[in-house]
């Protein structure tokens, strides 16, 4: 960010406080729970048949590709079939549909661990057999990133939360701050890091002190404030943000390991209680929904039934997204469920868009967290200009949104990376 | 129920193109109120100047539209919605405040739909230019419509095209009086002194421009670099050639600087896309300001400047391709090469600047006293004398509207500036009018000062300007005088003679420069024979320089040669003297004709 | 063999017109456009020699060596050239001065090589004289065209005077002198009158063509 470069963030309007200092409400799961075979875009193999007697806990699916993530039933009761669903991969994908005898009888999957005296490497391989994902949204297996930790100086707990509508990372750490504190103590062990800096925004003044108290007694661990902007909880503004470096594919280059402050959470809770992740908080917010509020649902439980709890719809023509509004997916269909990754749905009012010519205004280059030149990408795409697509490094985009948001002639600049980006894909298959 | 499917993101900001289009008219209205207001209550201006400046501004905003809706209605487009869409209004507003006011309706509206076409339609409209159409409006403008101006509105020359008339380069006191005709340099930053409709107060529009900014209508960057490079350089440039801190600040401020600044160097379209290229291109518009100003036959760089990087834009976003944080060193090392050629070149070139002789109009004051009238050279000259009560003079103020503007006029400034200091103090009846210094080369304006003066102070002043005294008993023969007639009345004989004036005899090598045909000068001369004296001296034919010789041909001057003999001695008219001798040459012809 | 020729005349002046169509003599048609009599002269001149050129150049078609003929085509244009000149010089002298050294540069008017290239060098003798007559007719029009804006709306007269004797044939001044713009008297207005009608003849080119496919 120097005179040259635009400021690359900025602070959106968050609408934080209509889900803020809201009660978490408990959704009760329905009579189907349908648990989806997927973990972050990649399949998984189903655990179990048709008729089978599952609790809370069994292992119902594995994703064994070269990574190893389980997955478990968050309800007790018996296996329906195996059904192909639309879900928030924007792709049908097997669910598990199981008939909830609403009994909750618990299966423990493996026993708790007591991190203090655990090896690193126990601590890892407990981390992927509990089947602790990155509740960032992107769903990573998070042991892969603690395999080999080489020389790393700073663990980055990432509590920022930068997405609009969405409080809940806050909400839940708000409830759990112990569980938090022992989360990041097993990460810290975990990442062999000199450092651990648990990161917030510096708007959150009511919070930063609990933090700071919470973790007064923990060695090198200490809270950071950062800026309240946009994407400031993405991985590589974060990480510039607090040691001022920049990488080429992993933080690791920089000595850094980036873990979400939910992630911490579920780790701490298998470690304590044993248990996956079979509940999931998240905030459901928009003004496509009579009541704005964060809820705390089991794993398999479906968009539809939550909206029902919260009122139902306002129109009858709304934008259902899975996720926040910048980054999230709309989904065709209020069917799809809950993942052990979902952490909101935003529903908006369907309003229709008008976008006029651009202006070549270049906010949307000034404003790229990634530092790439959108408008140019764009113009280069529409000419079929393949050589300018790519210098212009079309690939390092991360589809954050921030162009569009800001664009003044409301066109979809997001939209026209990707296709550039799928136009390049295309000329380098032949 | 309807579960729409839209590609991410969902969320939008309240910032829209229609309403960083809405804030610019506005900031630009703003700026056209205050010249308004600057027209309304200025000097030598009034409200029929602000009329004008409404009309010029109507006229220019209908054209703009009519043509985009003539487009559209060709091109088979919805037209509301695409007029709304296209902003023609704005190009429109700008273009009318780069004008001056008395530009005619037809010059602007022509130019006007010109600029839309060729300026934006053409290349496919709204976001798809290559030039600012304003900035091609004006060009047109200067280079079509140049000497197309309404005769009722008149504009004083601008600080501008003055100081480039110096050549861009003045000694620091000369500079002071300078200044002074356009009230100084906090006047010039107020705005209340000639130049275009809008581009004359830098106050004004720097606000707006702080508005637009804050309404992130506009990217500060591109103001701050140019008007920066401009200082930074004419600064240099001024402290190589021994100038004061005034030079950068008069270069900021004259011209279409602090407007070129704002509103055109800002527009998105024509600009680069990306921060790096926007402040390159903000630099190279600044160097080549300077440059045009300094070294080209224009006093007006900002223009061009603004063009040529247009031009250049493509290029500049070509340089700055890629990932704008992986090429931040080289876009920073490009920076810094343009940079330091730039200044290197222009401070290079400036330093072989040389000031030129100006004519400073030093503003006459108007002061209370006794008033004095003489004959100039083009006109009346006036002076007005005021004293205190003892009579001693505390101020003299010379007025000649009709002088030449060189040498008349600047004499006549002379006289305000420096002469007229020795006769304060010194009472009325005392002074010698006569002891004041001449201007060297404006004998007659010189002179009608001091016979002005003279005819304040009550005197009998002749309205002649009397030079040297010759005797009608010179030698004439080059005057080549010959008698075409002779007719006797008793004693007095009256002879027509022609006589070669300054035009024919040329001493000089003058004659025929100015294509005008010379002719002798006819003269009756009538002698009376007894007292072989001349009695009087007509001119018939006047065929000398016109302006000059034909003082001469003027009673009151004949009349001195009323009584010459051959002895005597007869005054001539100053700066006329060989055609007053033509006279001196009949007489001599006539009396020795006489004597035989 | 008429209908063959008629299409290849219209053919020369619109579809394949040598300034609007293909491109071809911009330099000087830019230049020599300021009025209709200069743009005559041209017009005449240069048609002359592409005549004349392709009738050479046909009849010698067959025993100019493949290897040498675009030395060969100048020298012939060369010299019809010359002798345009001077005749112009001598009769004409007003005209000699309005083109000045543009009457030289015929010899590298790309037109009368390149329609020697393409087609004198490989017809016969009087459909490249017919040719010749066309491409030389398009020309001329194309340049009467621009030079009729462009002194209309330059100088606000249109005239035409006698190049052999210097009278004035007629001169009408319709736009009043406070209404020109001067601008098409210079090169700007030059280029932005010649991309006009080259747009426009573009256009009315292209709805020709898709009339016919239509068909």
């Amino acid at each position: 960010m120097s005179f040259l470069t635009g400021p690359m963030r900025k602070h959106l309007d968050g609408h934080k406080e209509l889900t803020n200092h809201e009660d978490v409400l408990k959704v009760e799961a329905g009579n189907l729970v349908k648990i989806p075979l997927l973990n972050g875009n990649a399949l998984c193999q189903s655990k179990v048949k048709e008729n089978d007697l599952v609790k809370v806990g069994t292992l119902i699916g594995e994703r064994n590709d070269h990574f190893y993530v389980p997955l478990y039933s968050s309800v007790s009761g018996r296996v329906v079939k195996i059904e192909k669903l639309m879900s928030s991969a924007l792709k049908p994908v097997d669910h598990v549909v199981i008939e909830n005898d609403g009994k909750y009888e618990v299966e423990r999957p493996f026993e708790p661990l007591d991190y203090t005296s655990a090896t690193r490497e126990q601590l890892v391989d407990f981390m992927k057999k509990a089947g602790i994902v990155g509740c960032g949204g992107a769903g990573f297996p998070t042991y892969v990133k603690y395999l080999k930790p080489d020389n790393i100086d700073l663990l980055i707990i990432n509590a920022v939360e930068c997405e609009p509508y969405i409080t809940a990372d806050y909400k839940l750490m708000s409830l759990n701050v112990e569980l938090l504190v022992k989360g990041v103590e097993a990460l810290f062990k975990m990442s062999c890091a000199k450092e651990c800096k648990v990161c917030i925004k510096e708007t959150k003044k009511d919070f930063i002190p609990v933090l700071e108290k919470a973790f007064a007694n923990v060695d090198k661990v200490s809270v950071f404030a950062v800026p309240d902007v946009y994407p400031m909880g993405w991985e590589r503004t974060l990480v510039y943000e607090v040691t001022k470096k920049r990488y080429d594919k992993l933080p690791s280059e920089v000595g850094c390991i980036v873990s979400n402050a939910t992630t911490a959470i579920s780790f701490a809770d298998a470690l304590v209680n044993g248990m996956p992740i079979v509940k999931k908080v998240l905030t459901v917010a928009g003004d496509g929904v009579k009541t704005n509020k964060n809820v705390e649902v089991r794993v398999g439980t479906s968009a539809h039934e939550i909206v029902e709890a919260l009122g139902g719809y306002t129109s009858d023509n709304v934008l259902l997204i899975a996720g926040g509004p910048m980054m999230g997916k709309t989904i065709t269909t209020d069917a799809f469920v809950i993942g052990t990754y979902n952490n909101a749905l935003t529903i908006f009012k369907n309003k229709d868009i008008e976008s006029i010519k651009c202006l070549r205004c270049g906010k949307c280059s000034d404003h790229c967290p990634a530092g790439l030149q959108p408008v140019r990408i764009n113009a280069a795409n529409k000419a079929h200009d393949l050589d300018t697509v790519m210098a212009l490094d079309v690939n390092s985009c991360i589809e954050c949104g921030m162009c569009t948001y800001i664009c003044p002639s409301k066109i979809n600049v997001t939209e026209g990376i990707r296709q550039a980006k799928r136009f390049l894909a295309l000329k380098k298959k032949k | 129920m309807k579960f729409t499917f839209k590609p991410s993101p969902n969320y939008r900001d309240s910032l829209s193109t229609q309403g960083i289009m809405r804030d610019l008219t506005i900031g630009l209205l703003v700026v056209f109120a205050f010249s308004l207001f600057h027209y309304a209550t200025g000097e030598n201006l009034g409200v029929s100047y602000a009329i004008r400046a409404v009309g010029l501004l109507a006229t220019s905003i209908i054209s703009a539209e009519v043509t985009e809706a003539i487009y559209f209605v060709i091109t088979k487009q919805p037209v509301v919605s695409s007029l709304k869409n296209s902003f023609g209004w704005v190009t429109a507003i700008i273009l009318t405040l780069m004008c001056p006011i008395n530009i005619t309706y037809y010059a602007l509206a022509v130019s006007t739909i010109l600029a839309i076409f060729f300026g934006k339609l053409v290349f496919g409209g709204f976001g798809q230019n290559i030039f600012n159409p304003a900035a091609l409006g004006r060009a047109i403008v200067m280079s079509s419509f140049a000497g197309s101006v309404a005769v009722d509105f008149a504009t004083s020359a601008t600080p501008t095209a003055s100081f480039a008339s110096a050549g861009w380069e003045m000694a620091n006191d000369t500079f002071t009086l300078f200044i002074a005709q356009f009230g100084g340099l906090f006047e010039m930053f107020v705005g209340r002194y000639a130049g275009a409709i809008g581009e004359t107060s830098a106050l004004v529009i720097l606000l707006v421009g702080a508005f637009l900014v804050w309404r992130k209508v506009i990217d500060w960057k591109v103001p701050v670099t140019y008007l920066v490079t401009i200082f930074v350089t004419t600064l240099l440039i001024g402290l190589v050639n021994g100038e004061g801190l005034w030079y950068p600040l008069f270069h900021l401020l004259t011209g279409g600087v602090m407007f070129g600044a704002i509103f055109m160097l800002t527009d998105p379209v024509t600009n680069p896309t990306s921060s790096a290229g926007r402040v390159i291109f903000a630099m190279g518009a600044a160097f080549l300001t300077v440059l045009i100003r300094i070294k080209a036959n224009l006093p007006e760089g900002v223009l061009y400047s603004i063009l040529l990087m247009n031009m250049l834009s493509p290029a500049i976003e070509r340089l700055t391709t890629g990932n704008q944080i992986k090429t931040l060193a080289k876009n920073v090392r490009s920076v810094v090469i343009i940079a330091v050629a730039g200044l290197v070149v222009l401070v290079g070139l400036g330093s072989t600047l040389e000031a030129k002789e100006v004519r400073i109009s030093v503003p006459t004051e108007d002061i209370e006293g006794i008033e004095g009238v003489a004959a100039g050279f083009g006109g009346d000259v006036k002076v007005t004398i005021a004293t205190d009560d003892n009579g001693i003079i505390t101020k003299v103020v010379a007025e000649g509207k009709d002088e030449t503007e060189t040498i008349g006029g600047a004499a006549i400034d002379k006289f305000n500036a420096e002469y007229f200091n020795s006769l304060q103090g010194v009472a009325l009846a005392e002074a010698d009018f006569d002891a004041l210094d001449s201007v060297s080369g404006a004998t007659i304006t010189s002179t009608a000062i001091k016979n002005a003066l003279k005819n304040a102070r009550g005197e009998e002043v002749s309205n002649l300007a009397l030079g040297s005294a010759y005797a009608i008993n010179d030698d004439y023969s080059s005057f080549n005088a010959k008698i075409d007639n002779e007719t006797a009345d008793g004693n007095l004989v009256t002879y027509t003679i022609r006589v070669k004036g300054y035009g024919l005899i040329d001493p000089e090598g003058h004659a025929g420069e100015s294509g005008h045909e010379y002719a002798r000068n006819y003269y009756d001369v009538t002698v009376d024979k007894d007292t072989m004296s001349i009695t009087s001296v007509k001119m018939t034919s006047f065929g000398d320089t016109e302006g000059i010789g034909d003082k001469v041909n003027n009673e009151e001057y004949l009349a001195l040669f009323e009584g010459a003999t051959l002895d005597s001695e007869i005054d001539t008219i100053s700066g006329a003297t060989w055609t007053s001798r033509s006279v001196h040459a009949a007489c001599k012809a006539a009396l020795e004709a006489a004597n035989q | 063999m008429s209908e063959k020729k008629k299409s290849s005349f219209a053919t020369g002046l619109i579809a394949e017109n040598p300034v609007f169509g293909l491109y071809l003599g911009i330099c000087s048609t830019l230049a020599i456009s300021t009025n209709i009599n200069n743009a005559l002269g041209m017009g005449v001149a240069v048609t002359f020699v592409l005549i004349m050129s392709n009738v050479i150049i046909s009849l010698m078609r067959k025993i100019i060596p493949d290897e040498i003929r675009i030395p060969v085509y100048i020298v012939i244009i060369a010299s019809l050239v010359t002798i345009v000149e001077m005749l112009i010089h001598a009769y004409a002298p007003s005209l000699y001065t309005a083109l000045g050294a543009f009457i030289s540069l015929i010899v590298v008017n790309c037109i009368i090589l390149g329609r020697a290239e393409a087609f004198a060098s490989k017809n016969p003798v009087l459909p490249s004289a017919f040719d010749g007559l066309s491409m030389g007719c398009g020309y001329t029009l194309s340049l009467l065209a621009i030079s009729f804006i462009r002194q209309l709306l330059g100088t606000g007269i249109i005239s035409l005077s006698n190049p052999f004797t210097d009278a004035t044939i007629f001169s009408v001044t319709i736009i009043p002198e406070n209404y020109i713009i001067s601008l098409f008297t210079s090169q700007t207005g030059a280029f932005l009158t010649f991309a006009i009608c080259a747009a426009a003849l573009s256009a009315y080119v292209n709805k020709q063509k898709k009339k016919e496919a239509a068909k």
